[in-house]
């Protein structure tokens, strides 16, 4: 039988992300202006790894010693990443503060819909409570 | 995971962007002031940021939860510190605080530069301000689920 609240638990964890990484970007924004800061984000990977159950694992499965490898100590299993890709100005600090503005945007539409999905799913499942009334 | 970390973080920025604009606000004041208590003529103050540590409360919250996410707390007034570069020389001998050249030492602040730190300031508390609406958006977002 499936489990009623396995697709709730799923989005609530996109949820939790979406909340992490909000708080993330408002860190490199509020420190805009600090000497010496090393903008960060947040690992959607590593992240859903460690809050999903262990057997539900993200490897490659395979079943051939022929076939590729997934190279998991190329994966950064950090949650916490720095940001590489900036350009660093004088005082060291690497905030970007467009980039950081747009990353917030993207994150709170993401947000809006995960959400959305989110109340569509338990409506559902309260039409059929319901019996379709 | 606190509902109000977000709000924390992005309210520290404003505040510390505040006291930016605070200290701005007095070098312009200042900016012919050949006489302060020490005798001296003001000396320009520069604000230093610093990211803010977390709290005890907050790393032990971190300990406790199954999934170890970061923590943050935003950003603080590390030091408000004297601008060491040397006075501005104006040769002027019916001022009273001239010396016996002439010369009068008049305060190192540039109204321009203070000008175009005062800007940064504002455009950096606008950004904190969208920050935070945008959590505010997220968090009434949640309250909506199921409805």
């Amino acid at each position: 039988m499936i489990n009623m609240f396995d697709k709730i638990d799923l989005y609530k964890k996109a949820l939790d992300w979406a909340w992490e990484r909000n708080k993330i970007v408002s860190n490199n924004i509020a420190n805009a202006d600090t000497p010496g800061y090393k903008a960060k984000d947040l690992n959607f990977r590593a992240f859903l790894l460690r809050t999903l159950n262990q057997e539900e694992s993200l490897e490659l499965v395979t079943t051939n010693e022929k076939h590729i490898k997934e190279n998991s100590s190329n994966q950064d299993n950090s949650i916490e990443v720095l940001d590489s890709s900036l350009q660093m100005r004088l005082d060291q600090n690497t905030v970007d503060i467009e980039q950081e503005m747009g990353k917030l945007l993207q994150n709170s539409l993401y947000f809006d819909g995960v959400s959305l999905q989110l109340s569509r799913e338990i409506n559902k499942w309260k039409t059929v409570i319901k019996e379709g009334r | 995971m606190g509902m109000f970390d977000a709000i924390n973080i992005s309210s520290s920025a404003l505040a510390a962007q505040r006291v930016r604009m605070d200290v701005i606000a007095q070098n312009i004041a200042n900016a012919n002031t050949t006489r302060t208590e020490s005798g001296q003529p003001y000396r320009r103050k520069v604000v230093v940021f610093e990211e803010r540590k977390q709290s005890f409360a907050d790393i032990l919250d971190q300990k406790i939860s199954e999934v170890q996410t970061p923590s943050f707390g935003g950003v603080r007034v590390k030091a408000i510190l004297e601008d060491p570069s040397p006075f501005k020389r104006v040769y002027d001998p019916t001022h009273p605080d001239a010396d016996q050249n002439g010369y009068v030492n008049y305060p190192n602040v540039d109204i321009v530069t203070e000008m175009v730190n005062m800007i940064e300031a504002s455009r950096s508390y606008e950004a904190n301000v969208t920050a935070l609406n945008i959590t505010k958006s997220m968090i009434s977002r949640t309250f909506e689920i199921g409805k």
